[in-house]
C-alpha cells in the first residue's frame, strides 16, 4: 500500500502541492486527474523520491521513505524501495544509446541474472505488451511514439514490481494506440496483481480503467463523488 | 563560485565511489574509450600534422641566419613535446568530446532518462559519469602520445620541404636537446587534463535544467571551465617541473 500524508512541495516560492493526503490500496488502479501543470508528475516523483517533499510523509508498504530521500547514506535503502516500483515516463525516457533489449535489461541489472534468464524475461515482457522479437535490436529513434511507450511499459514491468506508475500514458498517441494502452493497463494490473498509479488528464482513460479516482486542483487532491461529472472539475 | 566548486568536487568524489560497480562492468569504460579516443583520431591526426608544420615554420623564422639548422629540431621538437601537443590536443578533445558529453548527458537529464535510471535502482552518476571520467584519464594521454609522434614527423618533413632543414639534422637536434624530463613534463599533466575534461563535462551535463536552452548553457559553461582549468593545471605543472 502507498500512503501519503500532509505532502507539500514548492519550487522557489511557487506552491505546487499542499497538504496532500492520499492512499492507494493494493491491487487497485488509482487515477489522479488534473490539468497540465497542476503538479501530477511532481506528486509521482515525490513518491519515488526523485523530488524531496518540503513537508509530509510517504509510506510504501508501511515504511516511511521520506527520511531516506534526505540523507545520502540511505541511498541504497531508497534504491531497494524504488525497485518495487516500475515507472512509465511521459516521454518514455528510453536511453537513446541503447537498443530495446539493453533498455529492458537495465531494469534487471540489480538482479544479476544470467544472460539466458535475462533474455527469457525480455522476450516474455515484450510479448506481454504485444511485440515479437523483431523489435529487440531496434533503437528508440527507430520506434514510433506508441511503440516507445509500449517498450517503456515492458521495461517498467521487467523487474516484476509491486507498483506501476504511469505518467500521462496516452498523451500524444493516436486513438488506436490509446485503446491498446488502456487495455494493457487493465490487463497488467489484473495479470500481475500490481497496484497501478496513473496520472493523466485523459478522462476517457480514467473512465475506462479507473477504480479509484482523485482530482488534483488548487494544490490538493480531492475525490469526485461521481465519475460521470469529471468534466465539471476542469471548470 | 565556491559553492559550485564544492558541488563539483563532491560530485567527482561521488562518481569515484562507483569504482566497484564500473570494474564489474568494464564494457562501460571500453565504450567510452572508443567514443572519446578512437573516434577522435581523424581530427587529432589532422591537427597534429598542422601543429608540426607550423611549429617548424615558426621556429625557423625566429632563428636568425647563422644559427645551426638542427636548432629547428631542438627548439621546435621540444616545444611540441613539452607544451604545444599536450595543450592543443587536450583543448581539441574538450571541444570535440567534452561538449558532446555535456550535451548528451544534459539531454538525458531534460528527457528524464537519468530519472529513469534512478527509478530502476541504477546510480546514474556511477553508471554514466565514472566510465567517462576513467576513459578520459586514459585516453587523453594516449592521444597526446599519438599527436607527439605525428606532429614530430610532420615537423621534420615540413622543415625539409619548406625551410630546407635536412631530416637527419632535425632528428639530431631533437635527440641532442630533448630530455626524458621534457617528454615526461609533457605527458605527466595529460591524465589531469583528462580528469578535468571528463569530470567537468559530466558535472555540467548533470546540472542541466530547462530544456534545450539549458543544454546549450551547460555546454558553454562546460567547455569554458574545462579549457580554463586545463590552462591552470598546465601552468602548475610547468612551474613545478621547469622552473
Amino acid at each position: 500500500m502507498i500512503k501519503v500524508s500532509g505532502l507539500s512541495k514548492c519550487f522557489s516560492q511557487q506552491k505546487v502541492l499542499e497538504g496532500i493526503d492520499f492512499e492507494a490500496q493494493d491491487g487497485r488502479r488509482v487515477f489522479i486527474l488534473g490539468k497540465s501543470g497542476s503538479g501530477k508528475t511532481v506528486f509521482l516523483k515525490c513518491i519515488l523520491g526523485l523530488l524531496v517533499p518540503d513537508t509530509g510523509k510517504i509510506f510504501i508498504d508501511e515504511m516511511d521513505i521520506t527520511p531516506l530521500m534526505v540523507k545520502p547514506r540511505f541511498k541504497r535503502k531508497l534504491t531497494r524501495i524504488r525497485q518495487k516500483i516500475g515507472y512509465v515516463f511521459q516521454g518514455s525516457a528510453l536511453l537513446d544509446s541503447l537498443s530495446v533489449t539493453d533498455n529492458i535489461a537495465l531494469a534487471l541489472d540489480s538482479k544479476k541474472l544470467p544472460w539466458e534468464e535475462q533474455n527469457r524475461i525480455i522476450d516474455e515482457k515484450l510479448e506481454m505488451v504485444g511485440f515479437d522479437g523483431s523489435v529487440r535490436r531496434k533503437y528508440p529513434a527507430q520506434l514510433s511514439g506508441g511503440m516507445k511507450k509500449l517498450v517503456a511499459i515492458a521495461r517498467a514491468i521487467a523487474a516484476e514490481p509491486r507498483y506501476i506508475f504511469y505518467d500521462e500514458p496516452t498523451t500524444g498517441l493516436d486513438p488506436a494506440m490509446v485503446t491498446r494502452i488502456t487495455k494493457l493497463i487493465i490487463e497488467l494490473s489484473e495479470k500481475l496483481e500490481v497496484t497501478s498509479l496513473i496520472v493523466t488528464h485523459d478522462m476517457g482513460l480514467a473512465r475506462r480503467a479507473g477504480q479509484d479516482i482523485y482530482f488534483l486542483k488548487n494544490y490538493t487532491l480531492s475525490r469526485p463523488r461521481r465519475i460521470t461529472r469529471l468534466e465539471e472539475l476542469y471548470e | 563560485m565556491v559553492r559550485q566548486l564544492g558541488r563539483y568536487v563532491l560530485f567527482t568524489l561521488r562518481a569515484f565511489g562507483g569504482m566497484g560497480y564500473v570494474l564489474r562492468r568494464p564494457k562501460l569504460v571500453l565504450k567510452q574509450v572508443y567514443t572519446i579516443g578512437l573516434l577522435s583520431l581523424p581530427v587529432i591526426s589532422f591537427a597534429s600534422i598542422f601543429l608540426g608544420m607550423v611549429t617548424a615554420l615558426m621556429v625557423s623564422y625566429q632563428l636568425e641566419s647563422g644559427v645551426p639548422k638542427f636548432y629547428v629540431g631542438a627548439t621546435g621538437g621540444r616545444s611540441l613535446l613539452i607544451e604545444i601537443a599536450p595543450l592543443v590536443i587536450s583543448l581539441l578533445v574538450v571541444a570535440r568530446v567534452g561538449s558532446n558529453i555535456t550535451a548528451r548527458i544534459g539531454t538525458m537529464k531534460v528527457t528524464e532518462q537519468i530519472d529513469a535510471l534512478e527509478t530502476m535502482g541504477i546510480n546514474s552518476v556511477h553508471y554514466l559519469a565514472l566510465p567517462i571520467i576513467l576513459a578520459s584519464i586514459v585516453v587523453v594521454p594516449a592521444l597526446v602520445i599519438y599527436s607527439d609522434l605525428i606532429s614530430l614527423v610532420a615537423a621534420a618533413v615540413s622543415a625539409k620541404v619548406i625551410v630546407n632543414v635536412p631530416i637527419p639534422q632535425y632528428i639530431f637536434g631533437l635527440k641532442r636537446f630533448a630530455t626524458l624530463n621534457d617528454v615526461l613534463g609533457g605527458l605527466l599533466k595529460t591524465p589531469f587534463f583528462g580528469l578535468a575534461m571528463g569530470s567537468i563535462s559530466v558535472y555540467y551535463g548533470f546540472q542541466t535544467e530547462l530544456g534545450a536552452e539549458g543544454v546549450g548553457k551547460s555546454v558553454t559553461a562546460s567547455v569554458v571551465t574545462s579549457a580554463a582549468l586545463i590552462m591552470i593545471l598546465d601552468f602548475i605543472v610547468a612551474f613545478w617541473m621547469f622552473r
